[in-house]
């Protein structure tokens, strides 16, 4: 992590500290400002570790509402991380009860008005191209582990380090680099015949 | 202690480590097992296609698009109120959600149901209920307990041998692990 990306985590907890303060003081206002500062990036993290947008957003809400619940319980260093433990959690609960058919995490996909947001000057063909790898990635995505899934999205998307992320899955260091490793050679194996998408 | 095949450059790909390329790209080495990893890249072509593919994939999902959020999880003063309830509180009020109406008519069936047997529990005689007038043959109270509660010391023996066996077989699994 660089000294600007340090500065930024360091800004960020203070804010959070100081809007968990306030919640614990009985503003709703500023508890509903921690959920607007995440609910996206917990709902982006969370449908793709269910892979079901109903569920994914039932297992969000649960989480704020968790997080709400059991806000006098914090007190770590980094609210992000927090929720983050407690949405994965909820998300766990989801597969576990889920009964309903997997849906697409990406609706956009269907509707043909939509497209991914690309760099204009490399045209159409660049941008289908980058649609059809985006599709292979996240159908082979679904077909890893759950453990696997949410340790390489937390690693790769969201930028945490071995360690925050073993603290995030409540597991030993070991058993991330692991997850991540064996979830990364599971992947490859299941794009091995569409690796020309990848090749930019 | 992990077995490494650490094959030589050339030999087949299926017999290669593939975790060990991988964790070459993820710079997860340790200084004794680097030189075989980087040997395999250099000398085994599916090894380096495999290194290198792993990075792309990688690349690209650090790229994916971030499904957008179908609603605004923002706590409505209920909620709130809600979330800050009696455990039993929080369970009624979410069975009263519009999304679980299905399971309404099944809860008042099974409280329909619970409230007969304990009505019937209450008035049929011989049943354990508070108006049975004879106690029921083989049903022993605290008062007067039943005969195996009243052993002799050499009835007792064996539950005590039993206990020690028990002991010994957690001894066992212990040692076993």
């Amino acid at each position: 992590m660089d000294d600007h990306a340090r500065q930024v985590a360091d800004e960020r907890r203070v804010r959070d500290r100081a809007l968990v303060a306030a919640s614990l003081a009985g503003d709703l206002d500023a508890f509903n400002r921690l959920v607007e500062l995440y609910q996206d990036y917990l709902f982006a993290l969370t449908v793709r570790v269910v892979n079901d947008r109903e569920a994914a957003a039932d297992a969000v809400q649960e989480a704020f509402f968790s997080a709400y619940r059991n806000l006098h319980r914090f007190h770590g260093d980094s609210f992000r991380s927090w929720i983050t433990r407690i949405a994965l959690n909820a998300a766990t609960d989801v597969l576990r009860l889920r009964k309903r058919r997997p849906a697409d995490p990406y609706p956009e996909w269907e509707d043909d008005s939509w497209q991914p947001p690309t760099d204009e000057a490399e045209g159409p063909e660049h941008a289908a191209m980058l649609r059809s790898r985006d599709r292979a990635l996240s159908a082979a995505l679904q077909k890893i582990t759950p453990d696997q899934r949410a340790a390489i999205l937390l690693y790769d998307i969201e930028g945490y380090d071995y360690q925050e992320i073993a603290q995030m899955q409540g597991v030993s260091l070991g058993t991330v680099k692991s997850r991540i490793h064996r979830g990364r050679l599971a992947l490859r194996d299941l794009l091995a015949p569409q690796m020309d998408l990848f090749r930019d | 202690m992990p077995r490494h095949d650490h094959s030589p450059p050339g030999a087949d790909h299926q017999s290669h480590e593939r975790l060990l390329l991988i964790r070459l790209a993820a710079d997860d080495l340790s200084s004794a097992e680097r030189p075989a990893a980087e040997a395999l890249r250099a000398g085994c072509a599916e090894c380096a296609d495999l290194a290198r593919d792993v990075d792309m994939i990688a690349h690209a999902t650090a790229r994916l698009p971030a499904p957008s959020r179908p609603r605004d999880f923002r706590m409505s003063p209920e909620q709130a109120r809600m979330a800050h309830g009696t455990f039993i509180g929080r369970i009624l009020e979410r069975l009263a959600a519009p999304r679980l109406g299905i399971l309404q008519p099944l809860g008042a069936a099974a409280v329909a149901i619970g409230f007969v047997l304990v009505v019937v529990g209450l008035g049929l005689p011989g049943m354990g209920g508070a108006s049975s007038a004879v106690q029921a043959p083989g049903v022993y109270s605290a008062a007067d307990p039943s005969p195996a509660m009243h052993l002799t010391g050499s009835d007792a023996a064996p539950a005590e041998g039993a206990r020690s066996d028990g002991g010994g077989r957690r001894g066992c699994s212990r040692r076993g692990r």
